[in-house]
């Protein structure tokens, strides 16, 4: 059995575990197995939450009037009593921009289970919904989201889509998929996981284009935009799964015909 | 309706307590309720890895009794329960990791669809060529399920120690119990292991060594497995 002493396994002999407790701020790092017994870090010190919340939100010298830039951030380290180089020192991304706009896509996401995806199955309309509605309502409401930087949302595109910041991105758009996958129920244990998440991260990216695109004012456009891609989605798995059972039905019926062909002769 | 002697025997031998879950336990006692510090990243890799390659390995071995069955269970009649109660205890496992598998959120192995054909073609063509041949496969499959399971266990035992403070207090707890969850993991892999040796003493019992060429076919597919198992663990 020594080909089962893998790498991982010498590396977890090695392991100690005794690091310290820390502030469990939304959002957290989603990597891996999810424990419900040993809840995972929060991803951002409390101290990078203000600054960042403070570039992302602020009214006057924050991205809703300067954009995903490099300013809002050194405007926050200033009114916080940092030193302007931290800009270039935060960990949480290659640049000050992306570290931006990466704390908006991970707060975002972290409010959306927190206040939609979680208590979804409380409301009562939502009760009886199909997948495919909890998907909806989920997409929709990650979407609102994105109003409060609607204007700014072009800038903040173009930084997820910059060669440094693709794998940070598409790390985020995958935990991104996952959870409204998860949260609308999907219980995929096969290749169906893969083409789930991949349709909705598709999904996501094209609605979210949709919506840079628009006035803030404008969100009905994306919502029934929204409604359009999923109901695509949902009757292209109505198709694979007939073709599906199609194929299963005449694989068992040429099965007997051959068995009965044999027993005759 | 069982009598008084017969309730006092059935309390002794099956207290309630002992049935209860962990959180229940908690709930009734007076130990501290425990906030367990995270998992590290070593850590949740090799959880994720026993999810992904057990959920992987329980589809195969579910696939390969189906196609066991599929061949002999009218042929050998006398086989037919056998490979049913054996078959249902594997659809059980694999029910249980599919369970785990969306509840931990641990992607499934991308070959999937290959291992549903794979498994049931290892165990269609080994039941084709004789009952012995099938008992021999079953032999093979189950010592590398059981020793892959052992495996698992020695590092669920040595490695998941992990430090635990009061949830109301954070008072350090000095030598805090298994977490609830790995305890659980712990559990089923301990069970899974044992139900696949006791299908391993059911295929010898059924003649597995009279099989043509048993250590040929028996070391061709135990290598097989091994080859499945490093895979289903990385994708």
């Amino acid at each position: 059995m020594l080909f089962l002493r893998t790498s991982l396994t010498r590396a977890l002999l090695l392991h100690r575990t005794a690091s310290p407790f820390s502030a469990t701020s939304a959002p957290v790092l989603r990597a891996f197995y999810q424990s419900s017994d040993h809840p995972d870090r929060a991803f951002y010190a409390p101290h990078e939450s203000q600054i960042l919340d403070y570039a992302l939100t602020n009214p006057v010298e924050g991205v809703p009037v300067l954009g995903f830039t490099e300013q809002p951030l050194i405007n926050a380290l200033r009114a916080h009593g940092k030193s302007q180089s931290m800009a270039t020192s935060f960990q949480t991304a290659n640049s000050a921009p992306m570290a931006i706009m990466l704390y908006h896509m991970k707060t975002q996401r972290a409010k959306m289970v927190a206040e939609h995806a979680k208590t979804l199955y409380e409301l009562p309309h939502v009760n009886g919904l199909s997948q495919y509605d909890r998907l909806q309502y989920l997409l929709i409401a990650r979407l609102r989201d994105n109003v409060a930087v609607a204007g700014q949302l072009q800038g903040g595109l173009a930084q997820l889509v910059q060669p440094a910041n693709i794998a940070a991105s598409l790390s985020e758009l995958y935990d991104l998929a996952d959870d409204l996958c998860h949260y609308s129920g999907d219980k995929s244990n096969d290749f169906a996981w893969y083409a789930k998440r991949g349709s909705v991260a598709k999904i996501y990216v094209l609605c979210e284009l949709h919506q840079a695109g628009l006035p803030a004012g404008e969100f009905a456009q994306v919502e029934a935009f929204v409604k359009e891609q999923v109901s695509e989605m949902e009757n292209m798995a109505y198709a694979y799964n007939s073709m599906e059972e199609w194929g299963y039905i005449n694989m068992i019926g040429l099965v007997n015909l051959i068995r009965s062909q044999l027993t005759r002769s | 309706m069982l009598s008084k002697s017969a309730k006092t025997v059935v309390r002794t031998r099956f207290p309630v307590r002992a049935l209860a879950t962990p959180a229940e336990s908690n709930t009734t006692s007076h130990a501290p309720q425990l906030k367990y510090q995270p998992l590290s990243k070593a850590q949740k890799a090799f959880l994720e890895r026993v999810v992904r390659v057990d959920q992987a390995g329980e589809l195969g071995a579910n696939y390969i009794y189906a196609g066991q069955y599929f061949v002999l269970a009218n042929r050998y009649p006398h086989l037919k329960p056998v490979l049913k109660h054996m078959w249902e205890q594997e659809i059980h496992h694999h029910d249980t990791f599919n369970q785990l598998q969306t509840a931990k959120r641990v992607r499934p192995s991308i070959m999937t669809p290959f291992w549903k054909v794979g498994a049931f073609g290892i165990g269609l063509s080994t039941a084709s060529l004789s009952k012995e041949a099938a008992m021999a496969c079953t032999v093979a499959v189950e010592t590398v399920i059981g020793g892959h399971y052992n495996e698992q266990l020695r590092v669920l035992m040595n490695q998941f120690s992990i430090g635990a403070v009061d949830a109301e207090t954070g008072e350090v707890i000095a030598n805090p119990p298994v977490s609830p969850e790995i305890a659980s993991l712990k559990e089923t892999v301990k069970q899974f292991r044992d139900e696949e040796l006791e299908h391993l003493d059911t295929a010898l019992e059924h003649d597995a060594e009279k099989a043509v060429p048993y250590m040929l076919l028996t070391e061709a597919i135990k290598a097989t497995c091994k080859v499945a198992i490093w895979t289903a663990e990385r994708i």
